[in-house]
């Protein structure tokens, strides 16, 4: 009976804050009231917590925050280029097998079109890069440098065929902090996929972690330099957040959005 | 809200047009900001949840059941994005109550007074499931039917549970001497 009754008085205190009490509702909350203090206090106290709650401002978004959404989208509506190529390539390819000698020509050219460009290293293969500077709470300055790119592109000529293959593609990280202090790195990408990342410090990897998540920590011991490497999927784009923390606390942050959209 | 403008503007961005979407965006940025940022605490980290959660659910739009609305579709998506946000957190930056205030003061318009900084100090003290359902009823303006789908939980068990929320932030305010003084 006691059960019933306090439920019988949730019911009836909840929906007079919502608004949803009925005439004989209303008279059966004012004799509950009425008689029992404890009642009365406890609606009085959630009528002002309702009050404030209702009243509570509602905040202006960041005026850019539509504006990054719909580059972001486009970012990624352009980026599924590649399929659309690798769908036409295929085409190509079945309409070649009819014919091996014009495959292997025409294979022959792409190929030199593809592989040119890599073997002298020309930057028609980074798909993006951003560089971040800033200053922490304590004055110290903080550079970094972020790039996407695919990792290698194959070509097979041999079969008569032509393919264009991005195999992996990988994002990099190079930061640089100028203090010896000691203070955790958190680097965050917003991406799927197997969230492996290798960390270089100058020119030796210093070992791979397994992200928990998306995140990948680490603590700074004096040195002024990490790179971090992530694998992704081709053609992601990713966002990434850079915190640093010193005893808990968030000395700097930084986030560089949509990174891996094409130039 | 409009839900035949929305189904219309779903339709096109089915059809690839892209920019139909910033119709959506404009529409629902403000009440998905306000609710992600009650939910974490930190208005750039609302920003970006709330980024990611647009552009996912522009992805996953062929999964969109047009008999719900699409509102309460994206808020659900939302609710479990800050969700995951704030339990990849350390606890640090999110529990400590000293923070809670003065974590808030940058953002100006947000706590542009005492009591709504204190009201943001209690709610980050309920537990975030307590903390949604509030969030949900006050900032979201969800009927209990739509709460109940954002939450996955019957509307009867929103009302048991928004209740509870409602008491416990009594009694944090209370104990802490927040606007309501207990006279019992």
């Amino acid at each position: 009976m006691t059960v019933h009754k306090q439920e019988s008085h949730e019911d009836l205190i909840q929906r007079s804050l919502d608004g949803e009490l009925s005439n004989s509702g209303q008279r059966r909350l004012s004799e509950l009231l009425a008689s029992s203090d404890q009642a009365r206090n406890a609606y009085d106290h959630l009528k002002k917590v309702d009050s404030l709650l209702s009243r509570a401002p509602m905040v202006d978004p960041p005026s850019d925050l539509a504006a990054r959404v719909m580059a972001g989208l486009r970012a990624r509506h352009h980026r599924a280029a590649p399929a659309s190529i690798s769908r036409l390539l295929d085409r190509i390819s079945d309409a070649l097998r009819a014919k091996p000698a014009y495959g292997i020509s025409l294979g022959f050219a792409l190929g030199v079109l593809v592989l040119l460009p890599m073997a002298l290293q020309m930057p028609a293969n980074s798909l993006d890069s951003a560089t971040m500077s800033g200053t922490m709470t304590n004055g110290t300055h903080v550079s970094g440098v972020f790039e996407a790119r695919p990792l290698s592109i194959s070509s097979d000529l041999a079969s008569g065929s032509c393919q264009a293959l991005i195999t992996l593609d990988q994002v990099t990280l190079v930061l640089n902090l100028e203090t010896a202090a000691p203070m955790e790195i958190e680097l965050e990408h917003d991406g799927t996929g197997p969230g492996l990342a290798s960390v270089l410090v100058g020119s030796g990897t210093v070992g791979y972690m397994e992200s928990q998540g998306r995140i990948v920590r680490l603590l700074h011991e004096g040195r002024n330099s990490y790179q971090f490497r992530f694998q992704r999927e081709p053609g992601a784009i990713l966002d990434f957040r850079l915190s640093l923390l010193q005893d808990g606390q968030i000395v700097f942050r930084e986030t560089i959005p949509s990174l891996g959209q094409e130039h | 809200m409009s839900e035949h403008n929305d189904a219309a503007c779903i339709a096109r961005c089915l059809q690839g047009e892209i920019d139909a979407f910033e119709v959506l965006v404009r529409r629902y940025e403000k009440p998905l900001y306000n609710g992600c940022l009650r939910i974490v605490n930190n208005g750039e980290d609302a920003r970006d949840v709330v980024q990611t959660v647009f552009i996912k659910a522009y992805e996953n739009l062929t999964n969109y059941d047009p008999n719900r609305k699409f509102f309460s579709w994206i808020y659900r998506m939302m609710v479990n994005a800050s969700l995951n946000h704030v339990e990849q957190r350390r606890p640090t930056s999110e529990l400590d109550p000293r923070l809670a205030s003065s974590a808030l003061q940058p953002d100006e318009s947000f706590a542009s007074d005492r009591q709504s900084a204190q009201l943001q100090e209690a709610l980050l003290q309920l537990q975030p499931e307590a903390r949604v359902a509030v969030v949900l009823k006050y900032f979201g303006d969800l009927s209990y039917e739509e709460l109940g789908f954002v939450l996955d939980i019957p509307p009867k068990t929103v009302k048991s549970r928004l209740y509870s929320a409602r008491r416990h932030l009594c009694e944090i305010m209370s104990a802490q001497g927040m606007v309501i003084h207990d006279s019992a």
